[in-house]
């Protein structure tokens, strides 16, 4: 038996779908991109050239939905750490992209580089939470020209996961499927073995990036899944309501989904929700606000009647630095998004509404959500557990540690075993003399130490590192 | 006519973000007594002043601070005519072109600093996102700008920056403009890199460094 939340009933779901393929049929999308255009009027769709704006018709946006494959396969380099979403069972990511890191040495932030970023990428390898890779940080001392290409090769040499990343720029395409060469043999393997995906955000409200979108187009007749990740700010680049932020939100995702579905019939897609609110007073995005949390809620409710896998951010943060505030943002988006029955929720290791990475959050945020999953597995209740034979057998007044089924089921996972977390007495506690965060980052850095990521074959190595290179030599 | 009761008023359509009943008391002040620059600057500018002060103490909310300077705006279009027709001048509001760098069609940031500078006496002429660099430094020109604040939220698009700084180095301008610039992955360290003259991280500091940057400048004329 899971725990659930739920917000939406059936005829608010109806409302908002309604309602979101008006907003496609009425005021339409603009992709800017001319590949995009030229699939949407090739399918009949109205464009109007002035503000090249594109409306959709509902009846199009259903048959696209219809494409969905329900279940989606992330595969890994280690097929041993394969994800299946759609199956009911949620999982984790880092979260991309932040442009700083919390410089443990120091205290203090500065820009990300690419070595923060292989450090990141090499600690979530060895933390037992994290499901997939998503560059978490840029890598701002890598010329442009190469960076996002650096960091996907970052994703495949210094873990073993799934590496979900994006695409900038057509330029890059031909390289990024070159890497997919060298890491199955041959591009064509891709449809079985999804090594890579991809994020796309479009520009709330209503838009689309030109350069992105044309990318991803080619990318996904590559049998690249796509994940669509919407962020419209409610009150900013939405409407102030939670429910006109969800409808612009599914608009804008549907939008997406009739796109790819029409450049690749059937392509995976996830549906990413980055929506929440712009913080009035600052005038500054808002990850660790309570309405992140419904408006998670309510579009993965939207997601899983469409029947497509969601990522939401949930573990997330406007938090400065670890502390009081990070974990309960954290705890409260994650449980949240986790209890709705989110496929992914992302969000590990990066503060300051998902710009800074923290190595030492990012343990803290493993122990987190390894927590939420603990309370989102529910617990059964047939006869194997209710265990009415042990309780007639103990009686009154005796006790259960001394029975093998106790030490059994532990040793299941009956009961969640913290890592960082300090239980216990006062005085052990005291005895430790540091503080949680001091703890995390000890652990970080004995994680760093002695885990090996299991390594490339050579070539691989090489060629991965020939691509990058080749694509610097460009002009 | 009670005067007191008019700047009263004034108060609260600014306040309250009203901008119909703003440019309506604008006009009724010019039916009186009154020198309209009078009513500008102790009237609308003033009620503009403690909307800031009030938004920068945290007990407003944003949009209200952006309709109060809308408010601002449709006054100060009933007054401007008559303040120049009489002769005087209100010492030309300093003029800020901004947009958000080409190949970056994020709004937002951009749009929310545009309104508070607004708020804060500038000129504003927003060019949009997407923005080529021959569009700045042509503005820049064409609007005798003394300001340009850009805006990237891409780290792809950031080195579009430095871009129109050298252009508007190369076009002779550069001297005679501040640049500040902003966007989610942008720092002090990069601004002072590309040789911008400034840095801010949201609404209220852009607010506060475009401030500090005119004092000087507004004192000496």
């Amino acid at each position: 038996m899971l725990p659930t939340l739920r917000l939406l009933d059936a005829e608010a779901i109806r409302r908002v779908h309604q309602s979101a393929l008006q907003i496609l049929d009425c005021v339409g999308v603009r992709f800017g991109s001319q590949a995009a255009e030229t699939l949407l009027q090739d399918a009949g769709q109205r464009f109007d050239p002035e503000t090249r704006a594109i409306r959709i018709a509902p009846d199009l946006v259903e048959r696209c939905l219809a494409l969905l494959p329900h279940e989606v396969l992330l595969a890994a380099r280690d097929p041993a750490r394969d994800v299946v979403l759609g199956r009911g069972r949620v999982h984790a990511c880092l979260d991309g992209q932040g442009t700083f890191t919390l410089d443990a040495r120091t205290g203090m932030r500065r820009p990300s580089t690419l070595a923060d970023l292989v450090e990141v990428t090499r600690l979530s390898d060895a933390l037992e939470s994290v499901d997939f890779y998503w560059a978490s940080v840029v890598a701002g001392d890598v010329p442009g020209q190469v960076r996002t290409l650096a960091e996907a090769a970052t994703g495949f040499r210094h873990q073993s996961r799934h590496v979900q990343h994006e695409v900038k720029t057509p330029e890059h395409v031909p390289f990024l499927l070159e890497m997919l060469d060298a890491l199955l043999g041959d591009r064509r393997r891709h449809r079985e073995r999804p090594l890579f995906s991809l994020t796309v955000c479009p520009v709330s409200p209503l838009q689309h990036e030109a350069e992105m979108t044309s990318a991803c187009i080619e990318m996904a007749r590559h049998h690249v899944p796509i994940c669509l990740l919407p962020m419209p700010l409610a009150g900013a680049t939405a409407p102030v309501t939670l429910a006109g932020t969800a409808v612009q939100t599914v608009a804008e995702f549907l939008s997406g989904v009739v796109l790819y579905q029409l450049a690749q019939p059937g392509c995976p897609m996830l549906f990413g929700i980055g929506s929440t609110i712009l913080d009035m007073r600052t005038g500054l995005y808002a990850a660790g606000a309570p309405e992140l949390s419904l408006l998670n809620l309510a579009l993965t409710e939207m997601g899983h009647h469409y029947g497509v896998p969601v990522m939401a951010q949930g573990v997330v943060s406007d938090a400065k630095t670890p502390g009081p505030q990070a974990a309960w943002e954290k705890m409260a988006s994650g449980l949240t998004a986790v209890l709705a029955g989110s496929d992914v929720v992302t969000g590990l290791g990066l503060l300051d509404s998902h710009q800074m990475l923290s190595l030492e959050q990012l343990v803290i945020d493993d122990e987190i959500f390894r927590g939420i999953r603990a309370v989102a597995r529910g617990f059964e209740a047939d006869e194997r557990h209710l265990m009415l034979d042990l309780i007639s057998e103990v009686g009154i007044g005796g006790n259960f540690l001394g029975k093998r089924a106790t030490l059994d089921f532990l040793k299941a996972g009956e009961h969640f075993a913290p890592r960082l977390h300090q239980r216990g007495s006062y005085d052990a506690w005291s005895k430790r003399g540091k503080s949680e965060v001091e703890a995390a980052g000890e652990r970080a850095r004995g994680l760093l130490r002695d885990h090996q990521v299991s390594p490339l074959a050579p070539d691989v190595d090489k060629a991965l590192d020939a691509i990058v290179a080749r694509a610097g030599t460009v002009r | 006519m009670d005067e007191r009761n008019l700047f009263a008023r004034i108060q609260a359509s600014v306040t309250e973000g009203d901008a119909e009943a703003a440019a309506a008391l604008a006009r009724e002040a010019l039916h009186t007594d009154l020198d309209p620059l009078a009513v500008l600057e102790d009237g609308f500018t003033q009620a503009l002043r403690g909307v800031g002060a009030r938004w920068e103490a945290g007990d407003l909310y944003l949009p209200e601070m952006i309709l109060a300077a809308e408010a601002m705006k449709a006054a100060m279009g009933v007054l401007q005519p008559e303040i120049l027709r009489r002769g005087g001048s209100r010492g030309d509001p300093p003029c800020c072109v901004m947009g958000t760098v080409k190949g970056d069609i994020h709004d937002i940031g951009k749009s929310i600093v545009g309104a508070m500078l607004e708020a804060a006496g500038f000129r504003v002429v927003d060019l949009g996102t997407d923005v080529a660099t021959e569009r700045f430094v042509a503005a820049v020109r064409e609007e005798k700008a003394s300001f340009v604040g850009l805006s990237a939220l891409l780290t792809t698009t950031m080195p579009e920056m430095k871009a129109i700084v050298l252009a508007l180095t190369e076009a002779g301008l550069r001297s005679g403009v501040r640049v500040v610039i902003g966007g989610a992955p942008v720092t002090r360290e990069y601004a002072a890199e590309i040789g911008a003259d400034g840095f801010a991280r949201d609404g209220l500091e852009a607010m506060r460094l475009f401030q500090k940057l005119a004092a000087p400048a507004s004192a000496s004329a």
